[in-house]
């Protein structure tokens, strides 16, 4: 029994720094991050949104064993940037992304939810939950309702853009 | 700056069905990745509650403890407040509490002739909002074991927020149906077959809603899927379209992250192995 506990897939451990950064001493220009507890989730989307920027050579990951829980990043720049400014522009366009995402969705919930009030599909659920959860409909941000104006909640305004 | 809603480059979402347990999407205009990313997440890192600590003070039925444990961990407990908890992991607590757990009671003894079923809503909770799923107000939920006369179960169970990651009991996904590309035109698949591909793999239903290529038209190498079709079904621990949104937040926070931990490395102190004397040619 000396399988790795399940946690440690995404549980930084103490004193390990979340990304650790490599120089590649046979590319110019060129660094590694190596991302701790991240999987292919995290890395290909990166590698994607890397790639769309013009000023990348090269960007490329791999995961090198299923039980060790980090990505290997490898990222090539044109002189003129640096590898580590490329990938701040990547993460901040992957985040504004999810967000127009989230927005699109709300919206769409927005307009399922709209069409004439009562007889909206949505409207006549019977509250989900039952046994001692009797009022999951008022409190869940999901519900009906304020799904598209996002007013009614101040706790998603942690990342957003 | 958190609309693009009317952006015609930006990603795009059609809701086809939606009930209380699923919701069949099209995502549009986005890439393959991203598209990726978010189903990885619905599946294996949107936070759920679930039983995860069971305290035995009787167990005379005919299931063992380990048993009973393991099926009282796969019980689905409606989430919606999971964002109100703590990992344990992260509280400060020394073993749990109500920050970062609920607790659920369970105590049925069998005193009649004939069999006790005991259900899943029999369990007592310490938060009313954290109960185990049920189907409307008369579903009794899950049988989780049955009692003969004389037979006594009297159980403590904890249950903490956690990630499916860990184990798929924290799973909000029943199952996540992922589609793109239906009539196979990028050629991303290699179907086999014995005579004939079109008779011996029957196209789905997304199929109509995108045009086949031309086959005698030259092949092109640098087409990208655009258009995404997902069919996510719940166990009723959250809502679907919390699922859905809860999923791109994890998403961003995973990213916000990333970005933190870029910045610490700019730190003189710091690990990144870069030496600023040495230009990096």
């Amino acid at each position: 029994m000396n399988a790795p506990e399940r946690y440690e897939m995404f549980t930084l451990p103490e004193g390990v720094r979340k990304i650790s950064i490599v120089k590649d001493p046979k590319m110019a220009n060129c660094l590694q991050f190596n991302i701790q507890r991240e999987d292919h989730t995290i890395a290909n989307i990166l590698r994607y949104q890397l790639l769309q920027n013009p000023l990348v050579l090269f960007a490329a990951y791999r995961s090198p064993h299923p039980l060790e829980y980090y990505v290997e990043l490898k990222v090539q720049t044109a002189p003129k940037t640096t590898p580590i400014a490329v990938m701040r522009e990547a993460i901040q366009s992957l985040m504004v992304e999810y967000g127009n995402i989230r927005s699109a969705f709300d919206a769409e919930i927005y307009r399922l939810d709209a069409p004439a009030g009562e007889d909206s599909r949505r409207s006549a659920r019977p509250a989900y939950g039952g046994f001692g959860a009797m009022d999951t409909q008022s409190n869940d941000f999901g519900s009906s309702g304020d799904m598209g104006g996002r007013g009614g909640r101040n706790d998603d305004v942690d990342i957003d853009f | 700056m958190d609309g693009h809603v009317n952006d015609p480059n930006g990603p795009r979402i059609r809701i086809r069905h939606l009930d209380e347990t699923s919701i069949d999407f099209v995502l549009s205009n986005t890439h393959l990745s991203v598209a990726n990313s978010l189903r990885r997440t619905m599946i294996a890192e949107v936070p759920t509650m679930a039983i995860d600590l069971v305290e035995f003070h009787d167990n005379t039925s005919m299931l063992v403890d380990e048993y009973l444990a393991h099926r009282l961990g796969m019980v689905p407990l409606t989430s919606h407040t999971v964002d109100e908890f703590k990992l344990t992991r992260d509280c400060t607590c020394a073993d749990y509490c109500k920050e970062c757990s609920v607790e659920f009671n369970l105590h049925v003894k069998c005193t009649e002739e004939g069999t006790r079923t005991v259900y899943s809503t029999e369990l007592i909770s310490s938060n009313k909002d954290v109960s185990p799923v049920t189907e409307g107000p008369d579903d009794k939920g899950i049988i989780l074991l049955k009692l003969r006369k004389g037979q006594e179960i009297n159980i403590h169970c904890i249950a903490k927020k956690g990630v499916a990651k860990e184990h798929a009991k924290w799973s909000p996904c029943a199952a996540v149906g992922f589609e793109y590309d239906p009539h196979n035109n990028l050629r991303h698949l290699d179907y086999w077959f014995e005579k004939s591909v079109k008779n011996e793999w029957p196209l789905s239903k997304n199929a109509q809603e995108e045009m086949e290529n031309d086959p005698d038209a030259p092949f092109d190498f640098k087409a990208e899927p655009t258009t995404f079709y997902y069919n996510v079904e719940t166990v009723g621990s959250l809502k679907p379209q919390s699922l859905v949104y809860m999923a791109t937040r994890v998403l961003q926070e995973k990213l916000g992250g990333l970005e933190l931990a870029l910045d610490e490395d700019q730190n003189p102190e710091s690990n990144a192995n870069m030496d600023d004397t040495e230009p990096w040619v």
